[in-house]
């Protein structure tokens, strides 16, 4: 019984705190225009990576949809965003951002 | 001889590494990466033509202030053998480039691009009256590049003009080249690209023409790209004793 005790509360600790750090997370979905080849794919990833903290880059070349996590705490902006895929040398067309807190953000377009 | 064969295959090994998908074979593309992006390639050529044997091995340096603007350095190593019996290694014409993309339209999968482009070639070289390889003389290239990439093929045009004030090898030319990918587009990039190209020069005051044809196979995979390709004329309306027989070629490019 004890064990038993230790066991479930052992793992509530581990699902809070997993819970915590999901929650800690914004999660951006960006659509990107001018991805015309895997390379390209790589250059934008390459300049995301200079933001410190990015996590889960995900991107589907054929769609051009690009999605990524970041840490709340950073409050990455929508602007920042659109700013570095530029730099990167495409173009965002939509972006929608799932705040750790769950807020929702669009972008003109995707409203 | 062994020395060059040395630095030839120590440059290759060192631009290995990389994340290429082109420019493939000799023809250029707009500017598709990211400001801050550097880059370090190489386009080995091994030139046979009726004059000798000519291996050129250029170690090519470029970076992106801008998401819309290059420069680029190349310094190039080259090691002949000509029909009269000359047999060295040395620096060839070492070449500054810049690139200003002036248009760009964006579509889903897809992009065209258009810059303008300044090759400005440096008098370092043995005068060895080598188009774009080693002369000795300043040259000045002026052109268009504009190219559409799309996920199952991609097409790119150079026009333009290359003037050397002190010599003879002024030149109009005319690039178009086809890249198709054999497998299907993935991220991360693992692809077998396929490659082929035309290359039109007219050298105005020496009254020669060539049509050249290249073709090339890619092989990319993650962070490695392996390029190799033939050229050979299928026009070659040259002065006796200076026609190419065919260049072969082996390139690799790394981005950081």
């Amino acid at each position: 019984m004890k064990k038993s005790i230790i066991v479930a509360l052992f793992l509530t600790l581990i699902v809070q705190f997993s819970v915590s750090a999901q929650s800690g997370i914004d999660t951006f979905m960006v659509q990107v225009d001018g991805l015309g080849c895997p390379f390209c794919a790589y250059g934008l990833e390459k300049k995301f990576k200079e933001l410190k903290g990015i996590k889960n880059i995900k991107i589907a070349i054929a769609t051009g949809g690009f999605s990524f996590g970041y840490p709340a705490e950073k409050a990455l902006t929508m602007q920042t965003v659109k700013s570095q895929v530029e730099k990167a040398g495409y173009t965002p067309v939509t972006l929608k951002i799932i705040r750790a807190d769950g807020k929702e953000e669009l972008s003109e377009t995707e409203k | 001889m062994k020395l060059f064969y040395g630095l030839y295959a120590l440059i290759f090994l060192c631009t290995i590494t990389s994340v290429a998908q082109g420019p493939p074979i000799t023809s250029d593309k707009p500017i598709m990466l990211g400001a801050g992006s550097f880059t370090a390639r190489t386009l080995l050529e091994f030139r046979n033509t009726d004059s000798g044997s000519f291996s050129y091995a250029p170690l090519i340096l470029n970076y992106l202030p801008t998401s819309n603007s290059l420069i680029e350095i190349e310094l190039p190593l080259i090691g002949y053998e000509t029909t009269t019996g000359d047999a060295k290694q040395a620096l060839a014409d070492i070449k500054v480039v810049g690139k200003y993309q002036f248009f760009r339209k964006d579509g889903m999968g897809k992009t065209f691009r258009i810059a303008a482009k300044t090759i400005q070639t440096l008098p370092t070289g043995k005068a060895l009256d080598l188009m774009y390889l080693s002369t000795g003389n300043y040259a000045g290239y002026y052109g268009i590049v504009a190219g559409i990439e799309k996920l199952n093929y991609g097409i790119s045009n150079e026009i333009g003009y290359n003037w050397m004030p002190n010599g003879t090898l002024d030149e109009m030319r005319y690039k178009i080249g086809f890249g198709l990918p054999l497998l299907k587009p993935q991220y991360p990039n693992k692809q077998v690209n396929l490659y082929f190209e035309y290359t039109n020069s007219w050298l105005l005051e020496r009254d020669w023409y060539q049509l050249l044809y290249a073709q090339g196979i890619q092989y990319a995979r993650k962070n490695t790209t392996l390029d190799v390709s033939v050229q050979v004329p299928i026009i070659n309306d040259v002065a006796e004793g200076r026609r190419l027989k065919y260049s072969l070629f082996g390139g690799g490019r790394f981005t950081f």
